[in-house]
């Protein structure tokens, strides 16, 4: 049953010029990508169509029939679609499915053995450890990513990626995978751009289904194919697919200018304080007049605000609504805290480029702006310089308080 | 292409252009005046966590529900022609032309934004401006265009602009200053307007024929629960369906259900 169902999807998408190849063996016991139902509430809350069970599943089965499953991966053929450099079909599979060996003896199955059970097995960002981690991991469905050298809210570089696989994220759980080789760290690469590019159109497909469907409608009617809003739905299908691949390929590199000739000089550091509480960066207002990050910190990140503060649902009144997120399995929000700058702990990295890149284009989904076009790129670096020497401070040293007593922010 | 292929999408285009082709030369204007149905409540005077000295020199109050104590006029409900992906695009009024080249203006005053919604065409230039001796940050969380987040200092100014139309009204914010809310309309045409103090709405010059429209507020979302001439009526996602006509449309005075705002 399920096999024919299968089948007639393929032929489908076939005829319709998006050829797909479906795994022939699903068994039931193989692990599912799950629909992001977070979302889909979220549509149902800011006034949008509730999708109903079945609409739901017809979501579902779009998806998989364009990306493939979690064990077998595919690759959306569509005429005029390529991925240039992003997703490659055999590292896919190498990141892919169930843990083990192929002939060769080369390891398979990385993204099940070393990120499923943080971020998730559809990339949500919500694996079994996420609710007990602080911050949580990452949601790669937004195809939003914080630490990188482009430019405001585009897509990180694969070195960006591959950056952060290396380092780890210091601050947080995200360890360093560095014991990896080249390949598999390129396979990782692969798959969470993978992820993302997927859980991107499926926001798309959502946002629209939610919008558009009447009562019982089904998003694609297997039953009508020849009919005119089933081929509307395939170019739509087409258009998203096609927008979310140029937002990866034409992202821009922030290009890093040298520092100034006094970069390091007491000079520079006084210029860079004066800029750090002055209203031309605003710093301070966030991160606090003591910068230990206590200025502004009842806000949201994106991923959060998604479902909560941009459909009309407070985090801290409307409690049935995020009980009923919480049950679709959507983790308790928190707040978004502005870093504390007295700890020398930088997640992007602590080299000053990656400062650099921090303060030039702000943080991509978080509340960190980028910064105005009145701050010269020398005076970016002097900013630099004066937070670089905050953890060295007197204030920053340690109080004369036990180790078990203070407090960590 | 051969020619009988070449016949088909000869005829497609002339049906699917069919639905929505008007007369150029037939335009008429639609008006609504939105009334507040219950009693108005008191709007709460937002918490200055930031800049007290100089942002609460004036009285700050929550601006998601804007009602008129005299004519119970909602403010701010912005309507906007809605466009089925398949529909072709409506024919553009000599008028509307030309304002598309004018640049729009938005900005940080007194730690608010004005004008508290505004609506803009893609490739249309909006300059945001701080007037405040405090700086400011603008967020704005369009979907289909790139979200931006760049600060702005103290009477500073920067120019943007989105190429492509989106969906339903952005949200623009201040992370310095979290009571500071506006609204950005984007769409590829020139068909959106937002009620005014009396909570009168109008939007000139629109082509003769079957339109929709959708109505949206921030507090509400779509405004669907709402009474028409002593009759509740449901107008499902917000949208209402008109037939233009050069005698223009009124849909007189729409009373919005005060339980939508909670």
């Amino acid at each position: 049953m399920y096999e024919s169902k299968t089948k007639r999807w393929s032929l489908l998408f076939f005829v319709l010029g998006i050829s797909i190849m479906m795994s022939s063996g699903c068994n039931t016991s193989e692990a599912p990508f799950l629909l992001n139902t977070v979302y889909v509430r979220a549509k149902k809350n800011e006034g949008l169509g509730e999708l109903n069970a079945a609409q739901q599943k017809n979501l579902a089965d779009t998806l998989n029939a364009i990306f493939g499953t979690p064990d077998t991966p595919e690759l959306p053929q569509i005429a005029g679609v390529d991925f240039p450099g992003l997703v490659d079909l055999e590292k896919l599979r190498v990141a892919a499915g169930p843990v083990g060996r192929n002939e060769s003896g080369r390891e398979l199955g990385l993204y099940r053995k070393h990120c499923v059970h943080c971020h998730g097995i559809t990339g949500d960002g919500a694996g079994p450890t996420a609710s007990f981690l602080n911050p949580y991991p990452r949601d790669y469905r937004r195809g939003t990513f914080k630490f990188k050298s482009t430019k405001g809210t585009d897509r990180p570089t694969h070195e960006d990626l591959s950056r952060i696989l290396v380092q780890g994220i210091p601050g947080t759980a995200m360890p360093s995978f560095r014991i990896l080789d080249e390949g598999e760290l390129d396979s990782l690469v692969h798959y969470v751009r993978y992820l993302g590019i997927r859980g991107e159109l499926e926001r798309r497909l959502i946002e629209t289904a939610a919008d558009e469907l009447e009562d019982e409608e089904l998003f694609l009617d297997l039953d009508q194919p020849g009919s005119g809003i089933f081929q509307e739905r395939v170019s739509l299908i087409k258009e998203e697919l096609a927008a979310i691949v140029d937002s990866w390929t034409e992202t821009q590199v922030t290009e890093v200018p040298p520092p100034p000739v006094d970069w390091g000089s007491d000079a520079s550091i006084a210029t860079g304080k004066k800029w750090f509480f002055s209203s031309t960066t605003n710093c301070s207002k966030c991160h606090g007049d003591t910068a230990l990050g206590d200025g502004q910190t009842n806000d949201y990140d994106e991923w959060t605000k998604d479902w909560t503060l941009k459909v009309n649902v407070n985090p801290l009144e409307d409690l049935e609504k995020i009980r009923e997120y919480e049950r679709l399995g959507a983790l308790h929000p928190r707040n978004a805290r502005p870093r504390n700058l007295r700890q020398g702990i930088y997640r992007g990295g602590r080299r000053p480029i990656d400062l650099y890149w921090r303060i030039k284009q702000g943080i991509a989904g978080t509340p960190m702006p980028a910064a105005s076009s009145q701050l010269s790129d020398d005076d970016i670096w002097h900013v630099i310089d004066y937070v670089m020497t905050l953890p060295y401070d007197a204030l920053s040293k340690p109080q004369n308080v036990p180790e078990n007593q203070r407090e960590i922010r | 292409m051969n020619q009988s292929k070449k016949l088909f999408s000869v005829v497609m285009t002339f049906f699917m252009g069919v639905s929505t082709w008007v007369q150029a030369d037939e335009w008429g204007d639609l008006a609504v005046k939105f009334v507040f149905d219950g009693p108005i409540p008191v709007a709460n005077p937002v918490a200055i966590t930031k800049d007290a000295a100089f942002c609460s020199k004036t009285k700050l109050v929550d601006d998601s529900l804007v009602i008129d104590e005299e004519s119970k006029g909602v403010s701010n409900i912005i309507a906007y022609l809605y466009l089925s992906r398949s529909a072709s695009k409506p024919p553009i009024h000599p008028d509307n032309k030309e304002v598309k080249a004018l640049e729009l203006n938005l900005d940080n005053d007194k730690c608010r934004f004005d004008p508290h919604v505004v609506c803009i065409q893609a490739g249309q230039e909006l300059i945001i401006g701080n007037l405040d001796s405090v700086g400011h940050n603008t967020k704005i969380d369009t979907f289909a265009n790139d979200a931006i987040n760049i600060n702005l200092p103290a009477g500073s100014k920067l120019s943007q602009l989105w190429e492509k139309s989106e969906k339903r009204p952005s949200q623009i914010s201040c992370s310095i200053h979290p009571w500071m809310k506006a609204w950005v309309v984007i769409k590829d045409h020139p068909y959106f307007g937002v009620s005014n103090k009396q909570g009168e709405l109008v939007i000139k010059n629109v082509p003769a024929g079957k339109w929709t429209f959708q109505f949206w507020q921030e507090a509400a979302g779509y405004v669907d629960d709402v009474n028409v001439d002593g009759k509740d009526t449901k107008w499902k996602k917000g949208r209402v369906e008109i037939n233009m006509t050069s005698q223009g449309v009124d849909l007189g005075v729409v009373k919005v259900n005060a339980e939508l705002f909670k």
